[in-house]
Protein backbone atom coordinates (compact mmCIF):
# COMPACT_ATOMS: atom_id res chain seq x y z
CA UNK A 1 0.00 0.00 0.00
CA UNK A 2 1.40 3.39 -1.08
CA UNK A 3 2.48 5.24 2.00
CA UNK A 4 -0.06 8.32 2.75
CA UNK A 5 -0.29 10.43 5.74
CA UNK A 6 -3.62 9.32 6.10
CA UNK A 7 -5.22 6.41 5.34
CA UNK A 8 -8.52 6.93 3.42
CA UNK A 9 -11.07 4.70 3.20
CA UNK A 10 -12.39 6.04 0.35
CA UNK A 11 -11.12 7.80 -2.10
CA UNK A 12 -13.14 10.89 -1.81
CA UNK A 13 -11.87 14.04 -2.65
CA UNK A 14 -11.69 15.68 1.03
CA UNK A 15 -12.94 19.58 -0.61
CA UNK A 16 -16.63 18.17 -1.86
CA UNK A 17 -18.21 20.50 0.31
CA UNK A 18 -16.21 23.55 -1.15
CA UNK A 19 -18.24 24.54 -4.35
CA UNK A 20 -15.76 22.79 -6.84
CA UNK A 21 -17.50 22.76 -9.52
CA UNK A 22 -14.91 21.75 -11.92
CA UNK A 23 -13.31 25.21 -12.25
CA UNK A 24 -10.09 25.59 -12.54
CA UNK A 25 -7.95 26.08 -9.17
CA UNK A 26 -7.60 29.64 -10.15
CA UNK A 27 -11.37 30.64 -9.69
CA UNK A 28 -11.54 28.48 -7.03
CA UNK A 29 -9.08 30.94 -4.88
CA UNK A 30 -10.84 33.68 -6.50
CA UNK A 31 -14.43 32.50 -5.54
CA UNK A 32 -12.46 31.90 -2.10
CA UNK A 33 -11.45 35.41 -1.63
CA UNK A 34 -14.33 36.53 -2.39
CA UNK A 35 -16.28 34.97 -0.39
CA UNK A 36 -13.93 35.74 2.62
CA UNK A 37 -14.59 39.63 1.61
CA UNK A 38 -18.26 39.28 1.48
CA UNK A 39 -18.09 37.44 4.93
CA UNK A 40 -15.91 39.95 6.06
CA UNK A 41 -18.67 43.05 5.80
CA UNK A 42 -21.11 40.73 7.32
CA UNK A 43 -19.29 39.72 10.35
CA UNK A 44 -18.66 43.57 10.81
CA UNK A 45 -22.25 44.22 10.92
CA UNK A 46 -22.96 41.40 13.47
CA UNK A 47 -20.61 43.75 15.76
CA UNK A 48 -18.81 40.82 17.80
CA UNK A 49 -16.54 41.66 20.54
CA UNK A 50 -14.40 39.12 20.16
CA UNK A 51 -10.84 39.52 19.71
CA UNK A 52 -10.97 38.07 16.46
CA UNK A 53 -12.75 41.40 15.25
CA UNK A 54 -8.67 42.41 14.49
CA UNK A 55 -9.14 42.06 10.76
CA UNK A 56 -5.93 42.33 9.33
CA UNK A 57 -6.40 42.49 5.55
CA UNK A 58 -4.85 39.42 3.95
CA UNK A 59 -3.88 38.37 0.23
CA UNK A 60 -5.92 35.39 -1.27
CA UNK A 61 -6.01 32.36 0.82
CA UNK A 62 -3.85 29.72 0.19
CA UNK A 63 -4.98 26.98 -2.62
CA UNK A 64 -7.51 25.46 -1.31
CA UNK A 65 -7.21 21.90 1.45
CA UNK A 66 -5.23 20.11 -1.64
CA UNK A 67 -4.83 16.18 -1.27
CA UNK A 68 -1.54 14.88 -0.01
CA UNK A 69 -1.71 12.30 -2.20
CA UNK A 70 1.40 13.08 -3.82
CA UNK A 71 2.97 11.29 -6.92
CA UNK A 72 5.47 12.99 -7.94
CA UNK A 73 6.79 16.81 -7.10
CA UNK A 74 5.97 17.40 -10.75
CA UNK A 75 2.12 17.26 -10.08
CA UNK A 76 2.19 18.66 -6.85
CA UNK A 77 3.33 21.81 -8.86
CA UNK A 78 0.33 21.64 -10.88
CA UNK A 79 -1.56 22.23 -7.94
CA UNK A 80 -0.57 25.16 -7.32
CA UNK A 81 -2.37 28.10 -8.68
CA UNK A 82 -0.73 30.03 -11.18
CA UNK A 83 -1.60 33.55 -10.56
CA UNK A 84 -1.95 33.63 -6.55
CA UNK A 85 0.62 36.22 -5.31
CA UNK A 86 3.59 34.36 -3.81
CA UNK A 87 4.94 36.40 -1.36
CA UNK A 88 5.28 34.93 2.38
CA UNK A 89 2.50 31.78 2.15
CA UNK A 90 0.14 32.83 4.71
CA UNK A 91 0.58 30.37 7.99
CA UNK A 92 -3.09 30.50 8.68
CA UNK A 93 -3.70 27.81 10.53
CA UNK A 94 -7.32 27.91 9.29
CA UNK A 95 -5.73 27.12 6.08
CA UNK A 96 -4.29 23.60 7.16
CA UNK A 97 -5.10 20.86 4.93
CA UNK A 98 -7.99 18.39 5.70
CA UNK A 99 -6.30 15.33 6.03
CA UNK A 100 -4.35 17.29 8.63
CA UNK A 101 -6.51 18.29 10.69
CA UNK A 102 -8.59 15.20 10.81
CA UNK A 103 -5.23 13.36 11.93
CA UNK A 104 -4.72 15.93 14.67
CA UNK A 105 -8.42 15.66 15.98
CA UNK A 106 -8.03 11.66 15.54
CA UNK A 107 -7.83 11.02 19.05
CA UNK A 108 -10.82 13.96 20.37
CA UNK A 109 -13.37 13.08 22.79
CA UNK A 110 -16.77 14.95 21.94
CA UNK A 111 -16.05 17.96 23.73
CA UNK A 112 -12.90 18.72 21.69
CA UNK A 113 -14.17 17.95 18.51
CA UNK A 114 -17.13 20.06 19.28
CA UNK A 115 -15.21 22.88 20.05
CA UNK A 116 -12.92 22.65 17.14
CA UNK A 117 -15.15 22.28 14.97
CA UNK A 118 -16.54 25.54 16.25
CA UNK A 119 -13.35 27.60 15.52
CA UNK A 120 -14.08 28.18 11.65
CA UNK A 121 -15.24 27.04 8.53
CA UNK A 122 -12.64 25.39 7.14
CA UNK A 123 -12.01 23.50 10.50
CA UNK A 124 -15.97 22.41 10.55
CA UNK A 125 -15.90 20.98 7.22
CA UNK A 126 -12.22 19.32 7.64
CA UNK A 127 -13.97 17.66 11.07
CA UNK A 128 -17.26 16.90 9.66
CA UNK A 129 -16.18 13.05 9.12
CA UNK A 130 -14.84 12.60 13.15
CA UNK A 131 -18.51 14.15 13.82
CA UNK A 132 -20.01 11.71 12.47
CA UNK A 133 -17.38 8.63 13.51
CA UNK A 134 -18.78 10.34 17.13
CA UNK A 135 -22.31 9.35 16.33
CA UNK A 136 -21.19 6.18 15.10
CA UNK A 137 -19.40 5.73 18.54
CA UNK A 138 -22.02 6.84 20.61
CA UNK A 139 -24.86 4.21 18.86
CA UNK A 140 -21.85 1.67 18.85
CA UNK A 141 -21.78 1.82 22.85
CA UNK A 142 -25.91 1.89 23.15
CA UNK A 143 -25.76 -1.67 20.85
CA UNK A 144 -23.05 -2.81 23.42
CA UNK A 145 -24.59 -1.90 26.46
CA UNK A 146 -28.10 -2.60 25.41
CA UNK A 147 -29.47 1.05 26.59
CA UNK A 148 -33.12 2.58 25.57
CA UNK A 149 -34.75 -0.48 25.60
CA UNK A 150 -33.34 -2.22 23.39
CA UNK A 151 -31.02 -5.58 24.02
CA UNK A 152 -27.62 -5.60 23.93
CA UNK A 153 -26.47 -6.49 20.00
CA UNK A 154 -22.80 -6.80 19.41
CA UNK A 155 -23.08 -7.28 15.51
CA UNK A 156 -24.87 -3.92 15.59
CA UNK A 157 -22.45 -2.56 17.93
CA UNK A 158 -19.40 -3.48 16.06
CA UNK A 159 -20.85 -2.27 13.22
CA UNK A 160 -21.15 1.09 13.95
CA UNK A 161 -17.35 1.10 15.89
CA UNK A 162 -15.85 -0.24 12.36
CA UNK A 163 -17.93 2.83 10.48
CA UNK A 164 -16.45 4.78 13.41
CA UNK A 165 -12.89 3.77 12.97
CA UNK A 166 -13.20 4.25 8.68
CA UNK A 167 -14.32 7.73 9.43
CA UNK A 168 -10.92 8.51 11.17
CA UNK A 169 -12.08 8.46 15.14
CA UNK A 170 -9.13 6.86 17.28
CA UNK A 171 -12.08 5.98 19.80
CA UNK A 172 -13.75 4.13 17.64
CA UNK A 173 -11.12 2.02 16.50
CA UNK A 174 -10.41 1.15 20.25
CA UNK A 175 -13.71 0.14 20.66
CA UNK A 176 -13.90 -1.97 17.79
CA UNK A 177 -10.72 -3.45 18.17
CA UNK A 178 -11.56 -4.51 21.95
CA UNK A 179 -14.99 -6.13 20.77
CA UNK A 180 -12.82 -8.14 18.17
CA UNK A 181 -10.74 -8.86 21.05
CA UNK A 182 -13.80 -10.00 22.82
CA UNK A 183 -14.71 -12.62 19.86
CA UNK A 184 -11.19 -13.99 20.22
CA UNK A 185 -10.47 -12.30 16.75
CA UNK A 186 -7.34 -11.23 17.96
CA UNK A 187 -5.14 -10.20 14.70
CA UNK A 188 -8.41 -7.72 13.62
CA UNK A 189 -7.73 -6.57 16.98
CA UNK A 190 -4.41 -5.37 17.05
CA UNK A 191 -4.88 -3.89 13.52
CA UNK A 192 -7.52 -1.60 15.19
CA UNK A 193 -5.45 -1.14 17.84
CA UNK A 194 -1.96 -0.52 15.75
CA UNK A 195 -4.33 2.11 13.57
CA UNK A 196 -5.30 4.44 16.82
CA UNK A 197 -2.00 3.79 18.63
CA UNK A 198 0.19 5.17 15.53
CA UNK A 199 -2.55 8.11 15.31
CA UNK A 200 -1.64 8.58 19.00
CA UNK A 201 -4.25 7.74 20.36
CA UNK A 202 -3.09 6.33 24.24
CA UNK A 203 -5.87 3.94 25.11
CA UNK A 204 -5.15 2.77 21.66
CA UNK A 205 -1.01 2.18 22.51
CA UNK A 206 -1.65 1.05 25.54
CA UNK A 207 -4.14 -1.86 24.60
CA UNK A 208 -1.95 -2.86 21.57
CA UNK A 209 0.98 -2.87 23.99
CA UNK A 210 -1.42 -5.24 26.55
CA UNK A 211 -2.15 -7.28 23.34
CA UNK A 212 1.14 -8.32 22.13
CA UNK A 213 1.89 -9.18 25.78
CA UNK A 214 -1.20 -11.62 25.66
CA UNK A 215 -0.55 -13.00 22.19
CA UNK A 216 1.17 -16.52 21.22
CA UNK A 217 3.59 -15.77 20.48
CA UNK A 218 4.59 -12.59 22.90
CA UNK A 219 6.28 -9.87 21.37
CA UNK A 220 7.69 -7.99 24.72
CA UNK A 221 9.94 -5.41 23.29
CA UNK A 222 7.12 -4.26 20.70
CA UNK A 223 4.62 -4.02 23.98
CA UNK A 224 7.25 -2.50 25.99
CA UNK A 225 7.81 0.47 23.11
CA UNK A 226 3.73 0.64 22.71
CA UNK A 227 3.09 0.52 26.63
CA UNK A 228 6.07 3.75 27.41
CA UNK A 229 4.42 5.68 24.44
CA UNK A 230 1.25 5.30 26.37
CA UNK A 231 2.85 5.68 29.89
CA UNK A 232 4.58 8.80 28.71
CA UNK A 233 0.85 10.29 27.72
CA UNK A 234 -0.24 9.92 31.41
CA UNK A 235 -2.10 6.38 30.41
CA UNK A 236 -2.39 4.89 33.77
CA UNK A 237 -3.51 1.50 33.08
CA UNK A 238 -0.45 1.61 30.96
CA UNK A 239 1.95 2.73 33.58
CA UNK A 240 0.93 -0.11 35.59
CA UNK A 241 1.31 -2.56 32.92
CA UNK A 242 4.83 -1.18 31.85
CA UNK A 243 6.20 -1.66 35.85
CA UNK A 244 4.79 -4.96 35.23
CA UNK A 245 6.80 -5.70 32.33
CA UNK A 246 9.91 -3.53 33.60
CA UNK A 247 9.21 -6.02 37.17
CA UNK A 248 9.37 -9.27 35.87
CA UNK A 249 11.51 -8.45 32.74
CA UNK A 250 9.66 -10.68 30.10
CA UNK A 251 12.44 -10.48 27.00
CA UNK A 252 14.66 -8.43 28.74
CA UNK A 253 16.26 -7.70 31.59
CA UNK A 254 14.54 -6.34 34.56
CA UNK A 255 14.59 -2.75 36.12
CA UNK A 256 13.42 -2.72 39.46
CA UNK A 257 14.06 0.85 39.61
CA UNK A 258 12.25 1.82 36.56
CA UNK A 259 9.48 -0.28 37.57
CA UNK A 260 9.27 1.00 40.66
CA UNK A 261 8.64 4.29 39.26
CA UNK A 262 5.86 3.62 36.94
CA UNK A 263 4.25 1.29 40.06
CA UNK A 264 4.41 4.69 41.72
CA UNK A 265 3.09 6.95 38.69
CA UNK A 266 0.27 4.32 38.13
CA UNK A 267 -0.88 4.22 42.16
CA UNK A 268 -0.65 8.26 41.93
CA UNK A 269 -2.97 7.96 38.73
CA UNK A 270 -5.07 6.53 41.23
CA UNK A 271 -4.61 2.79 40.43
CA UNK A 272 -5.20 0.33 43.49
CA UNK A 273 -2.92 -2.76 42.17
CA UNK A 274 0.03 -0.33 41.95
CA UNK A 275 -0.36 1.38 45.73
CA UNK A 276 0.02 -2.42 46.79
CA UNK A 277 2.71 -2.94 44.74
CA UNK A 278 4.24 0.61 45.94
CA UNK A 279 3.76 -0.33 48.92
CA UNK A 280 5.49 -3.58 48.46
CA UNK A 281 8.87 -2.19 46.62
CA UNK A 282 8.96 0.48 49.32
CA UNK A 283 8.64 -2.28 52.11
CA UNK A 284 11.38 -4.80 50.10
CA UNK A 285 13.51 -1.70 49.39
CA UNK A 286 12.98 -2.89 45.70
CA UNK A 287 13.68 0.26 42.96
CA UNK A 288 13.45 2.10 45.86
CA UNK A 289 15.22 2.84 48.89
CA UNK A 290 13.22 0.61 52.33
CA UNK A 291 10.82 3.07 53.74
CA UNK A 292 8.95 2.02 56.52
CA UNK A 293 6.33 4.74 56.70
CA UNK A 294 5.90 5.14 52.83
CA UNK A 295 5.17 1.92 52.57
CA UNK A 296 2.64 1.32 55.24
CA UNK A 297 1.17 4.78 54.01
CA UNK A 298 0.98 3.50 50.64
CA UNK A 299 -0.76 0.01 52.08
CA UNK A 300 -3.25 1.95 53.62
CA UNK A 301 -4.10 3.92 50.62
CA UNK A 302 -4.51 0.46 48.70
CA UNK A 303 -6.44 -1.10 51.47
CA UNK A 304 -9.07 1.69 51.74
CA UNK A 305 -9.70 1.24 48.42
CA UNK A 306 -10.41 -2.80 48.74
CA UNK A 307 -7.71 -4.45 48.07
CA UNK A 308 -7.89 -7.29 49.28
CA UNK A 309 -4.35 -8.68 49.87
CA UNK A 310 -3.57 -5.10 51.27
CA UNK A 311 -5.90 -5.08 53.58
CA UNK A 312 -4.86 -8.21 55.22
CA UNK A 313 -1.20 -6.45 55.00
CA UNK A 314 -2.77 -3.25 56.89
CA UNK A 315 -4.79 -5.46 59.36
CA UNK A 316 -1.26 -7.08 60.18
CA UNK A 317 0.85 -3.21 60.37
CA UNK A 318 -2.41 -2.59 63.15
CA UNK A 319 -1.84 -5.25 64.86
CA UNK A 320 1.73 -5.05 65.61
CA UNK A 321 1.10 -1.46 66.68
CA UNK A 322 -1.73 -2.43 69.48
CA UNK A 323 -4.57 -1.31 67.32
CA UNK A 324 -6.82 -3.82 67.90
CA UNK A 325 -9.91 -2.83 66.91
CA UNK A 326 -8.76 -1.35 63.19
CA UNK A 327 -6.95 -4.26 62.99
CA UNK A 328 -9.78 -6.50 63.41
CA UNK A 329 -11.84 -4.44 60.69
CA UNK A 330 -9.71 -4.51 57.83
CA UNK A 331 -8.60 -7.85 58.44
CA UNK A 332 -12.36 -9.15 58.35
CA UNK A 333 -12.95 -7.28 54.97
CA UNK A 334 -9.93 -9.20 54.40
CA UNK A 335 -11.33 -12.57 55.74
CA UNK A 336 -14.71 -11.31 53.68
CA UNK A 337 -12.68 -10.84 50.45
CA UNK A 338 -11.22 -14.60 50.53
CA UNK A 339 -7.97 -13.69 52.48
CA UNK A 340 -7.88 -17.21 54.63
CA UNK A 341 -4.32 -15.99 56.28
CA UNK A 342 -6.16 -12.69 57.48
CA UNK A 343 -9.32 -15.03 59.13
CA UNK A 344 -6.70 -16.72 61.52
CA UNK A 345 -5.55 -13.81 63.02
CA UNK A 346 -8.31 -12.27 63.33
CA UNK A 347 -9.62 -15.11 65.33
CA UNK A 348 -6.34 -14.51 67.32
CA UNK A 349 -7.88 -10.82 68.10
CA UNK A 350 -11.22 -11.21 68.12
CA UNK A 351 -10.17 -13.46 71.34
CA UNK A 352 -8.44 -10.07 72.80
CA UNK A 353 -11.75 -7.74 72.71
CA UNK A 354 -14.40 -7.42 74.54
CA UNK A 355 -17.94 -8.57 73.50
CA UNK A 356 -19.02 -4.66 72.36
CA UNK A 357 -15.62 -4.40 70.82
CA UNK A 358 -16.15 -7.06 68.54
CA UNK A 359 -19.50 -6.20 67.88
CA UNK A 360 -18.14 -2.49 67.44
CA UNK A 361 -15.64 -4.22 64.91
CA UNK A 362 -17.80 -6.37 62.85
CA UNK A 363 -20.23 -3.32 62.34
CA UNK A 364 -17.52 -1.01 61.18
CA UNK A 365 -16.86 -3.83 58.60
CA UNK A 366 -20.54 -4.06 57.43
CA UNK A 367 -20.48 -0.41 56.95
CA UNK A 368 -17.23 0.11 55.03
CA UNK A 369 -17.44 1.31 51.64
CA UNK A 370 -14.50 1.68 49.10
CA UNK A 371 -13.17 5.05 48.26
CA UNK A 372 -13.21 5.58 44.65
CA UNK A 373 -10.02 4.95 42.79
CA UNK A 374 -9.32 4.50 38.91
CA UNK A 375 -8.81 1.06 39.19
CA UNK B 1 24.47 0.03 -2.44
CA UNK B 2 27.09 2.60 -0.42
CA UNK B 3 25.52 4.09 2.63
CA UNK B 4 27.01 7.19 2.22
CA UNK B 5 25.81 7.86 -0.63
CA UNK B 6 24.73 11.75 -0.72
CA UNK B 7 21.81 13.84 -1.97
CA UNK B 8 21.33 17.19 -2.77
CA UNK B 9 18.14 19.16 -1.78
CA UNK B 10 17.35 21.97 -3.08
CA UNK B 11 15.01 24.54 -1.55
CA UNK B 12 12.57 26.81 -2.79
CA UNK B 13 14.38 29.66 -2.25
CA UNK B 14 17.37 28.21 -3.68
CA UNK B 15 19.70 26.72 -1.36
CA UNK B 16 21.35 23.68 -1.45
CA UNK B 17 21.46 21.23 1.16
CA UNK B 18 23.57 18.33 1.06
CA UNK B 19 22.35 14.98 3.15
CA UNK B 20 23.08 11.43 2.88
CA UNK B 21 20.65 8.74 0.84
CA UNK B 22 19.60 7.71 4.05
CA UNK B 23 18.53 11.13 5.78
CA UNK B 24 16.40 12.16 2.39
CA UNK B 25 14.82 9.59 2.06
CA UNK B 26 12.96 9.23 5.47
CA UNK B 27 10.92 11.77 2.90
CA UNK B 28 8.20 8.96 1.04
CA UNK B 29 8.30 11.86 -1.29
CA UNK B 30 11.63 12.03 -1.60
CA UNK B 31 12.40 8.74 -1.89
CA UNK B 32 9.64 7.95 -4.58
CA UNK B 33 11.27 10.26 -6.83
CA UNK B 34 14.77 8.78 -6.46
CA UNK B 35 13.51 5.29 -6.90
CA UNK B 36 11.18 6.47 -10.08
CA UNK B 37 14.35 7.94 -11.36
CA UNK B 38 12.63 11.12 -11.88
CA UNK B 39 14.71 13.03 -8.87
CA UNK B 40 17.17 15.07 -10.41
CA UNK B 41 20.83 16.41 -8.94
CA UNK B 42 20.25 18.37 -7.16
CA UNK B 43 16.16 17.36 -5.88
CA UNK B 44 14.71 20.75 -5.88
CA UNK B 45 12.12 20.74 -2.94
CA UNK B 46 9.21 23.73 -3.53
CA UNK B 47 7.14 24.87 -1.35
CA UNK B 48 9.85 24.64 1.36
CA UNK B 49 12.23 27.58 2.20
CA UNK B 50 15.75 26.89 3.60
CA UNK B 51 14.90 27.80 6.97
CA UNK B 52 12.27 25.13 7.49
CA UNK B 53 14.19 22.65 5.14
CA UNK B 54 17.12 22.78 7.74
CA UNK B 55 15.14 21.96 10.41
CA UNK B 56 13.65 19.05 8.28
CA UNK B 57 16.53 17.84 7.85
CA UNK B 58 18.00 17.88 11.30
CA UNK B 59 15.45 15.93 12.47
CA UNK B 60 15.50 13.21 10.06
CA UNK B 61 19.21 12.88 10.47
CA UNK B 62 18.84 12.41 14.33
CA UNK B 63 16.12 9.89 13.97
CA UNK B 64 18.56 8.37 11.33
CA UNK B 65 20.74 8.11 13.64
CA UNK B 66 18.80 6.88 16.81
CA UNK B 67 17.42 4.44 14.61
CA UNK B 68 20.91 2.55 14.45
CA UNK B 69 21.51 3.18 18.17
CA UNK B 70 18.39 1.07 19.07
CA UNK B 71 18.76 1.34 23.04
CA UNK B 72 16.18 2.24 25.05
CA UNK B 73 17.77 5.20 26.61
CA UNK B 74 18.51 6.65 23.68
CA UNK B 75 14.65 6.59 23.11
CA UNK B 76 14.18 8.32 26.22
CA UNK B 77 16.19 11.16 24.97
CA UNK B 78 15.17 11.13 21.61
CA UNK B 79 11.63 11.75 23.07
CA UNK B 80 12.67 14.42 24.86
CA UNK B 81 15.23 15.73 21.30
CA UNK B 82 11.55 15.59 19.68
CA UNK B 83 10.23 17.39 22.48
CA UNK B 84 12.17 20.38 22.14
CA UNK B 85 12.88 20.39 18.71
CA UNK B 86 8.93 21.41 18.57
CA UNK B 87 9.24 24.54 20.50
CA UNK B 88 9.10 26.91 17.98
CA UNK B 89 6.99 29.99 17.44
CA UNK B 90 3.36 29.23 15.70
CA UNK B 91 4.63 29.73 11.97
CA UNK B 92 7.25 27.51 12.17
CA UNK B 93 5.24 24.67 13.70
CA UNK B 94 2.59 25.45 10.82
CA UNK B 95 5.11 25.67 7.89
CA UNK B 96 6.93 21.77 9.62
CA UNK B 97 3.16 20.65 9.72
CA UNK B 98 3.27 21.36 5.59
CA UNK B 99 6.54 20.57 5.21
CA UNK B 100 5.96 16.99 6.66
CA UNK B 101 2.58 16.16 5.18
CA UNK B 102 4.04 17.28 1.90
CA UNK B 103 7.30 15.64 2.15
CA UNK B 104 5.35 12.68 3.35
CA UNK B 105 7.77 12.21 6.79
CA UNK B 106 5.30 10.21 9.03
CA UNK B 107 7.49 10.57 12.30
CA UNK B 108 7.46 14.20 11.89
CA UNK B 109 4.05 14.75 10.90
CA UNK B 110 2.70 12.65 14.21
CA UNK B 111 5.13 14.38 16.16
CA UNK B 112 3.71 18.18 15.24
CA UNK B 113 0.18 17.01 14.51
CA UNK B 114 0.70 15.87 18.25
CA UNK B 115 1.64 19.28 19.33
CA UNK B 116 -0.37 21.44 17.75
CA UNK B 117 -3.24 18.32 19.05
CA UNK B 118 -2.01 19.12 21.99
CA UNK B 119 -2.72 22.95 21.82
CA UNK B 120 -6.24 22.81 20.53
CA UNK B 121 -7.54 20.04 23.80
CA UNK B 122 -9.55 21.96 26.29
CA UNK B 123 -9.70 25.20 25.00
CA UNK B 124 -13.29 27.11 24.08
CA UNK B 125 -13.34 27.66 20.11
CA UNK B 126 -13.06 31.28 20.87
CA UNK B 127 -9.73 30.17 22.68
CA UNK B 128 -8.82 28.21 19.97
CA UNK B 129 -9.05 31.02 18.09
CA UNK B 130 -6.95 33.40 19.80
CA UNK B 131 -4.04 30.71 19.99
CA UNK B 132 -3.97 30.21 16.51
CA UNK B 133 -5.04 33.56 15.58
CA UNK B 134 -7.67 31.97 13.64
CA UNK B 135 -10.46 34.75 12.28
CA UNK B 136 -14.22 33.26 12.74
CA UNK B 137 -16.06 33.54 9.52
CA UNK B 138 -19.06 31.67 10.73
CA UNK B 139 -22.07 33.68 10.38
CA UNK B 140 -23.84 33.76 13.28
CA UNK B 141 -26.87 31.47 11.26
CA UNK B 142 -23.85 28.79 10.64
CA UNK B 143 -22.40 29.48 14.19
CA UNK B 144 -25.69 28.71 15.94
CA UNK B 145 -26.89 25.58 13.14
CA UNK B 146 -23.07 23.67 13.68
CA UNK B 147 -24.23 23.79 17.74
CA UNK B 148 -26.96 22.53 17.03
CA UNK B 149 -25.83 19.75 14.75
CA UNK B 150 -24.14 18.06 17.38
CA UNK B 151 -26.79 18.68 20.22
CA UNK B 152 -29.91 16.73 19.07
CA UNK B 153 -28.21 13.24 18.38
CA UNK B 154 -26.82 13.04 21.76
CA UNK B 155 -30.18 14.29 23.67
Amino acid sequence: MKQRTWPHRTDNPRFTALPFDGSSVDDLAAKFARRRHHHHHQTDRSASTSASSRRVPKPPPPPPPSSSRLRSPASRWKLAPAGSPKPAPSRDFAGLPYDVLARIAASFTQSNLRAASLVCRSWNEALRPLREAMLLLHWGKRFKHGRGGAGANSEKALDSFLKGAARGSTLAMVDAGLMYWEMGKKEAAIELYRKAASLGDPAGQCNLGIAYLQVEPAKPQEAIKWLQLASAAGHIRAQYQLALCLHRGSGQDTNLVEAARWYLKAAEGGYVRAMYNVALCYSFGEGFHRNRRQARSWMKRAADRGHSKAQFEHGLSLFSEGEMLKAVVYLELATRAGERAAAHLKHVILQQLSAPSRDRGMFLADNWRALPSSR
Amino acid sequence: MATSRKVTLLSSDGESFEVEQSVAVESITIKDSIEEGSAGNPIPVPKVNSKILAKVIEYCKKHVESAKAEDRVDDEDLVAWDADFVKVDQATLFDLIRAANFLNIKSLLDLTCQTVADMIKGKTPEEKRKTFTIRNDFTPEEEEEVRRENQWAFE
